[in-house]
């Protein structure tokens, strides 16, 4: 028997317990052996493939989409334009690749809550004209393309689409990349200002001579949801007397009704609280809730919502007189010694 | 008499009626699904954008922080801006400054109003104000995953395993030539 000298020994040790932490890890893995069978006996649950190709057409290739400032903001009420390039390869030479057939679109969500997408595509419109072929090499074509997209088009990320044909009606697609469109809040209020007709001490229930129409031009929704206090909000401040300043009448004295589902005179009843608002705040005290002392108001109004969508992103509101004060004086009344209400977004 | 009562029992309230139109807009690049991220002691410049398109006037908006003041400030000399009827791009820059010290995760929530200046002209005038808030949120730490010993790292799990073997075979073929030479000087 040859003895193993005690160097040749340690050091024959040494690989073997190095050789077993190596193998460990790779034996360990929950696929290994199941691999190791499949790679010897051929069978296997993954599917194996095998083409044999005859190449006589080399496909064109949508190479990386490259977006010019992103990200892009809406304008109010308006349409914008987004702007990307892309460059196209094909290996039969750049005189392979159709002008004509390279379009492109935007799309954002799925199902219920997709947005209509958004395409220059000469094949749905011929008018659109298309991605435009700026330079060509020897076997590429650098197309710029715009595509333009309407205000209330939702925030956030859309995905690009971009396809091109070759002459022999082979296409390629990209649908890498993706851009923004930013968030626009933005309204439009008529009248700029509102009325009552000449009321008399102890008149209840007096209509505005006009009602307030708001309109959503912007691609923020304003969806009258609980939980992400997406109303219109509002404040209303104290009206003062025009030549005596010391005679006012306090917001309480009036209320906002929505137009949904309502009859003409519900905006004055203030019982109806999913519709309409009585311009009061309350505040803790110690006995209770009590109103505030201030005779402002600042809070959402009921049942308000503005979603951002082509027709119906409006809201009107109707204003009430409720109850004229006894202690009035003849005279005009008017936020001009005070403050403007106003409509708020957030 | 009759004529004294009229005018004590009447009272008028805004006989001028104002058919103005008001619009504007705030365009930002970050809101509430769409937050900055940052990372610790970053400086950073960011712009919302006004517009009046649709209304039949000129605009007069203060913009003022709502909050978040201990990393954001309006940058502009004067936060009162004017906006032109068809203008659409009324920038409005807002730098937040994240603290060295902000430890990864940590958020803030930067709140912007914009109010319009409502001329007085008699009656219950009617003013609009759009406020923008978006949170700034520290970025965490990207997570390193180490491994001991990666040697055929990448390789696919039967590739690995065959690779390892070969290393294996090898340095026992080197300890054996070199113990072979060995026994034979001896």
């Amino acid at each position: 028997m040859i003895k193993m000298p005690k160097k040749e020994t340690t050091l024959f040790v040494i690989t073997i317990i190095l050789g077993f932490f190596l193998l460990i890890p790779e034996i360990t893995k929950a696929d290994f052996f199941n691999d190791v069978f499949n790679k010897i006996t051929g069978f296997g649950s993954s599917p194996q493939s095998l083409s044999v190709a005859v190449q006589t057409n080399s496909l064109p290739i949508v190479g990386n989409v490259t977006i010019y400032n992103s990200p892009f903001s809406a304008t109010e009420s308006l349409n914008n334009s987004v702007f990307f390039s892309f460059i196209v390869t094909d290996g039969d030479g750049d005189n392979n690749i159709v002008n004509d057939s390279a379009v492109a679109n935007i799309s954002r969500g799925s199902g219920g809550t997709a947005e209509t997408t958004r395409h220059n595509n000469t094949f749905i419109d011929n008018t659109l004209g298309g991605c435009r072929a700026q330079e060509r090499g020897l076997n590429f074509k650098n197309f710029t393309c715009n595509i333009s997209f309407v205000y209330y088009d939702g925030a956030g990320a859309w995905n690009i689409s971009v396809r091109i044909n070759d002459s022999t009606g082979a296409f390629a697609q990209n649908t890498s990349q993706t851009l923004t469109i930013n968030e626009l809040t933005a309204l439009v209020i008529y009248p700029g200002s509102l009325s009552f007709p000449t009321v008399g001490l102890g008149d209840v229930n007096v209509s505005s001579r006009v009602n307030l129409t708001i309109n959503n031009t912007g691609n923020d929704d304003i969806s009258g949801r609980e939980f992400s206090g997406e109303y219109i909000n509002f404040t209303a401040i104290t009206l003062v007397g025009e030549t005596t300043a010391t005679t006012v009448i306090p917001t309480s004295n009036f209320s906002i009704g929505t137009t949904d589902g309502l009859a003409q005179t519900a905006f004055c009843d203030v019982s109806r609280s999913a519709n309409v608002t009585k311009l009061i705040n309350f505040t803790i005290n110690g006995s209770g809730a009590g109103p505030s002392p201030y005779n402002n108001f600042s809070g959402m109004i009921n049942g308000s919502f503005m979603l951002a969508q082509a027709t119906g992103a409006q809201e009107i509101l109707q204003f009430c007189f409720l109850d004229v004060p006894d202690d009035l004086t003849a005279q005009n009344y008017s936020t001009t010694k005070s403050a403007a209400w106003s409509i708020i977004i957030w | 008499m009759v004529k004294i009562n009229i005018i004590i029992l009447s009272m008028f309230l805004l006989v001028i009626l104002s058919y103005n139109v008001n619009s504007f807009g705030v365009s930002s690049p970050y809101w509430d699904e769409n937050p900055l991220y940052v990372n610790p002691g970053e400086i950073k410049e960011i712009t919302m954008v006004l517009q009046n398109m649709v209304g039949d006037q000129d605009m007069k908006v203060i913009a003022d922080l709502d909050s978040g003041k201990e990393i954001a400030s309006l940058l502009d000399k004067s936060t009162t801006y004017n906006v032109p009827l068809g203008s659409s791009s009324i920038p409005v820059k807002i730098k937040i400054n994240v603290p060295e010290n902000a430890k990864p995760g940590q958020e803030w929530q930067v709140g912007v109003s914009f109010k319009t200046i409502v001329e007085s002209s008699g009656g219950v005038g009617i003013g609009g104000a759009v406020s923008k808030g978006f949170k700034v949120i520290v970025k965490e730490e990207p997570k390193t995953t180490g491994s001991v010993l990666k040697i055929a790292g990448g390789l696919e799990p039967l590739t690995g395993f065959l690779v390892l073997i070969a290393i294996l075979i090898i340095l026992v073929l080197i300890i054996k030539h070199f113990h072979k030479k060995r026994v034979i000087k001896e």
